[in-house]
């Protein structure tokens, strides 16, 4: 389906079209100017001086920032922590979303008790999702560890949070767990307008279930799929907030991302030119991806949908 | 003539698949098929309880007593009390949050659904020279992490004497917002068949007319998913009311809970029962919104 | 079928409506009172919550003494830092306000003339803060705040672990090993040491340096004269990963919270916690056993205490109001509200006060006697190095302490790393 407007438009039609398409955006560009691109060109101004947030006129310095960035070994230490949360932390909530969803799919008995349940940590807030996984990863008397202790698995019990080589891991499980039934939540709906009669037909055919998913059911919710996909995978690159209330990107730097690093070279050691250019690269690596997936979910919706 | 199309529209809208019953567990009716479904239960079950788990310690560390909290933090139900309860209520002033966060959350949402629906409409229907410039420099606004321009934004507020005021705060949260809306109310917009505006124009309805009685309302579900969806994200937006009301005057839950956590400590006893203040509005919603959410989400998606 | 989509849409033109009129109208506008009668205090999140309501009616005595009404401003005291640079530079900020004394923190505030300068004020109104502590808030001979208290860095122990297991107070750090051992033997943890939140590394390497060090080696590192790849600071890191190593702390201590290390202790499963005398309150609260002091032992003696100088409180160079301010500053330095410092919060105030009618516990009295020394100049005292540095140093602090934790850095290493954020620092002119 076109959205095209057809280039036999009346003139009139589209001087009226013009006059009604600016009237109504109007109001959101001023917003979006006020609070949104004049704090912006502030902030790529900060990445070409050398303010610490008191100076109010800091000393110009060119590219420094800039030159400082790539060679600065955390950056690319915090950038590989980055690639790792996009990779897992998307893959992870969309496979166990789906899962969960399939599993949930026509189950009428408790689904409501289901759907809360899975749904619940997405809304906590942040302080209290930090203080009930400490709980848990502690390595004294944490729940897991004692988990693990009671299914004989207490070699594998560490200090979930203080350990260089798990820290991240643990970051991501908590995230994972976070996010997920927001995840399930869509796709759950998504499954809701699947062609149930194509499955049993599939089903009569001698498709098994893992077929039946693959050639029937994902193609019918691949829109919402790539949706979902490019809304985590985006917030993969800007992480900030859940690491920096679980670790606060340590223990010595362990779990930093650009986020917890921009934001602890602009705040803790008040160099806020340096984390501001910190926080222009994650934007600058985002664009493309954001790019290129809204261009598949269009030209798959294109495909699929019109049917 | 447009009633005719929008009832038409309408059941296209609604996918036959939504209203006719799915085959469910009630139709299973072979003994195989009934262990299997108890198997999934069961499983459903057990993982419910792993997802949940962290909110029971919430609500036991909510119920618990001071002392228990401070001595021993981890154990679950070990004592009972509702003193932190009390002491969030009042000493926290909860119940005054409460209000704050409500003030701060509906206007704020309601900008963010009506300006990204006007703005929607435009970026899909509307062509005119340089909307495109105009929509990506909204939808940067997805990539662009808040804590890049929050300083400068800080002295901009200022500058407009918006500091500190619940207008300045709304404003802000429905600039944080209207990007996502935007680029989801789009997708709703780009999919309603250009028969429909070209009937109405025939019939004499301005291009005003056309946007409010013929589009506005087949994106309904889609403007309230959007609406569940940004009511969720402000309610539990921490660094707006944090730098921009600094005052403490309209303090939302959010920052409020901060209030418990101390120099070094944090007063988890209070703050759990906090939480649960915190959560409970949103639950309600969940509840009431769920499908619709859902729905809304689906069909923007599927439009796109 | 047309319902749905239809009030949907008359809902939506409600909003329009409402939305339109509740932003343009309604929104109450705060701020701007200039009002002399009434201060804006800013402070972050004292130590125990509790001490907040304590500080309420602190504030409701003065209130009610000078007339002045005080708008109380709470933060936490990370965020303090962001907010509070960025309102005193806007002009909106607080009158009165509670800071981190350090350069790092006052001083990099008098550095950008964002403080009221209280010289004058110390002659005239006879203020009798102790000298050592007016130093701490001098910076280019203007004497810019009124520090509030002083904090002692330690090793607390449960006395009755202690003698059930036959230990004394360690005499040197073998001894500290050895009881380390017995303790672990009897199945419980040692040392509860947390380093999660990643500060607590600057108070534990306090301890240890300031025993190694003495008082004269710690001044030394931290005026430049001695770099910080001293053997000592070596020794003192080295002391830490030693126990870590040895299993005499909390597993993976930077896995820790300061609450979760806390309540080990409290519960009495673990024999000792290392931190600052404001855990008093806590003990008196939580402990049901008795709870002794002591410092973190030298190489060959028991060591000597930390002593730091809390937060202090501070005018706002662009107050309009300061006659309230200043006389709100008179009130802190009252020996009645002196007396109520030492009684009700347990902190000790950076200026004499009459202690021997209070109530204090044996402990707190300890701490008391202890930092009274360090006013008359008959103790040896180390310093708390956090308060007395930059956020850069700070930072490679707090960084490399948990890096020698979990193994990630060596002793070496780490002070190496301190020793190029202290020049940097420098390079600064912090």
């Amino acid at each position: 389906m076109s959205s095209g407007i057809s280039s036999t438009t009346p003139a009139v039609t589209r001087r009226a079209q013009t006059r009604l398409g600016i009237a109504l955006i109007t109001p959101l560009m001023i917003l979006v100017a006020v609070f949104f691109v004049l704090p912006m060109c502030s902030a790529i101004y900060y990445s070409f001086v050398d303010f610490d947030g008191i100076n109010p006129n800091p000393e110009f310095v060119g590219l420094d920032n800039y030159t400082r960035m790539f060679t600065d070994p955390e950056v690319w230490h915090a950038l590989g922590n980055n690639a790792i949360w996009i990779v897992l932390g998307t893959a992870a909530p969309l496979a166990i979303g789906l899962v969960l969803a399939l599993l949930l799919w026509n189950v009428k008995r408790g689904n409501m008790f289901y759907r809360l349940a899975f749904f619940l940590p997405y809304v906590l807030p942040g302080i209290a999702i930090g203080i009930v996984w400490g709980w848990i990863y502690d390595p004294v008397n944490g729940w897991l560890n004692k988990a693990l202790q009671s299914f004989g698995l207490g070699h594998l019990a560490t200090g979930w949070l203080g350990e260089p080589d798990s820290a991240l891991y643990a970051v991501l499980a908590t995230a994972i767990w976070a996010s997920t039934g927001f995840i399930l939540i869509i796709f759950l709906s998504a499954l809701r307008n699947v062609d149930t009669e194509q499955i049993d037909a599939s089903r009569l055919d001698g498709a098994n279930a893992a077929q039946r998913l693959w050639h029937i059911i994902l193609p019918q919710i691949m829109p919402v799929f790539l949706m979902v996909t490019t809304i985590t995978l985006v917030g993969g690159f800007s992480v900030f907030d859940i690491i920096f209330i679980m670790t606060g990107g340590g223990p010595a730097n362990a779990t930093n991302v650009m986020g917890t690093y921009a934001y602890n070279s602009a705040f803790k050691v008040s160099d806020i030119s340096y984390g501001t250019t910190l926080a222009l690269l994650i934007t600058a690596l985002s664009v493309p991806c954001a790019v290129l997936l809204n261009r598949l979910q269009r030209r798959l919706s294109l495909q699929g949908t019109g049917a | 003539m447009i009633d005719i199309t929008v009832s038409e529209r309408d059941r296209l809208q609604l996918p036959e698949a939504l209203n006719r019953p799915a085959a469910t567990e009630e139709n299973a009716a072979s003994p195989r098929r009934k262990t299997a479904l108890a198997g999934k239960h069961v499983l459903l079950i057990a993982l419910a309880l792993i997802s949940l788990f962290p909110v029971i310690l919430i609500i036991s560390t909510a119920l618990k007593t001071e002392a228990d909290v401070r001595v021993d933090p981890f154990s679950l139900f070990s004592s009972f009390s509702l003193e932190n309860i009390t002491t969030a209520w009042t000493e926290g002033h909860f119940g005054e949050y409460l209000g704050n966060s409500l003030l701060l959350t509906v206007p704020s949402t309601l900008l963010v659904v009506v300006l990204s629906t006007m703005a929607g409409y435009t970026f899909a229907r509307l062509p005119f020279r340089g909307r495109s410039v105009a929509f990506y420099l909204v939808v940067l606004g997805l990539l662009v992490p808040f804590f890049t321009y929050m300083i400068p934004l800080y002295f901009q507020l200022r500058g407009l004497a918006l500091l500190d005021t619940l207008a300045g705060a709304i404003l802000i949260l429905t600039s944080t917002g209207v990007s996502f809306g935007t680029f989801f109310m789009r997708a709703f917009f780009s999919d309603l068949p250009t028969e429909l505006e070209q009937a109405a124009r025939v019939d004499g309805c301005s291009e005003w007319q056309i946007f409010l009685k013929v589009m506005l309302p087949l994106v309904g579900s889609g403007a309230s998913a959007l609406g569940v969806f940004t009511f969720l994200q402000n309610w539990n937006n921490f660094l707006v009311p944090l730098l921009y009301l600094p005052g403490g005057e309209f303090r939302p839950l959010t920052t409020g809970l901060y209030q418990f956590t101390g120099g070094r400590s944090i007063d988890v006893g209070p703050l759990a029962a906090g939480t649960l203040i915190t959560i409970l509005p949103v639950i309600v919603l969940f509840l009431v919104m769920q499908r619709q959410v859902a729905s809304g989400f689906i069909s923007g998606a599927v439009k796109g | 079928m047309i319902k749905l989509p239809f009030k949907a849409a008359a809902a939506l033109t409600a909003v329009l409506a409402l939305a339109l009129t509740g932003c343009t109208g309604g929104a109450p506008v705060s701020g701007g009172n200039s009002d002399e009668k009434q201060i804006r205090y800013l402070l972050g999140q004292p130590e125990a919550p509790e001490d907040l309501e304590l500080l309420k009616g602190d504030i409701k005595k003065f209130e009610e003494q000078s007339g002045i009404k005080v708008k109380l401003d709470v933060l936490p005291v990370d965020q303090l830092r962001t907010v509070l640079q960025t309102q005193l530079r806007s002009g909106d900020g607080p009158d009165v306000f509670n800071y981190d004394t350090g350069p790092g923190f006052a001083g990099a505030l008098a550095q950008s003339g964002l403080l009221y300068d209280l010289t004058d004020a110390y002659k005239t109104r006879n203020w009798k803060i102790y000298d050592f502590a007016k130093d701490r808030v001098t910076f280019d001979g203007k004497t810019v705040g009124v520090p509030d208290l002083i904090q002692e860095l330690g090793v607390f122990y449960n006395k009755e672990i202690f003698s059930r297991l036959g230990i004394s107070e360690p005499k040197s750090f073998a001894d500290l090993q050895a009881a380390a051992k017995t303790i672990k033997d009897a199945g419980i943890v040692p040392l509860a040491v947390s380093d999660k939140e990643g500060w607590q590394g600057g108070h534990l390497l306090s301890m240890s340096l300031a025993s190694r060090a003495g008082s004269k080696g710690m001044s030394d590192l931290l005026n430049g004269t001695t770099p910080w790849t001293s053997t000592d600071v070596v020794a003192a890191l080295d002391a830490w990963s030693q126990l870590n190593k040895d299993s005499y702390l909390t597993p993976s201590p930077p896995a820790v919270s300061y609450d979760n290390g806390n309540a080990l202790f409290y519960s009495g499963k673990a024999a000792m916690t290392a931190t600052g005398s404001w855990l008093i309150t806590g003990v008196q609260k939580s402990a049901t056993f008795d709870v002794g002091f002591m410092p973190f032992p030298g190489a060959n003696d028991k060591g000597i205490f930390s002593a730091g100088l809390g937060s202090g409180t501070f005018v706002s160079a662009q107050t309009k109001k300061s006659e309230s301010a200043l006389k709100f500053l008179d009130y802190l330095q009252t020996p009645e509200h002196g007396r109520w410092q030492v009684e009700e919060v347990h902190a000790i105030p950076a200026f004499p006060v009459e202690t021997s009618g209070t109530n204090a516990s044996p402990l707190f009295a300890q701490v008391l006697q202890d930092t009274a020394k360090i006013a008359d100049g008959s103790g040896d005292f180390g310093y708390s190095i956090d308060t007395l540095s930059t956020d850069v140093f700070n930072t490679a602090l707090w960084d490399g302490f948990q890096g020698v934790l979990t193994g990630q850095k060596s002793p070496e290493q780490v002070s190496q790393d301190l020793q190029t954020a202290f020049e940097k620092s420098a390079a600064e002119g912090k």
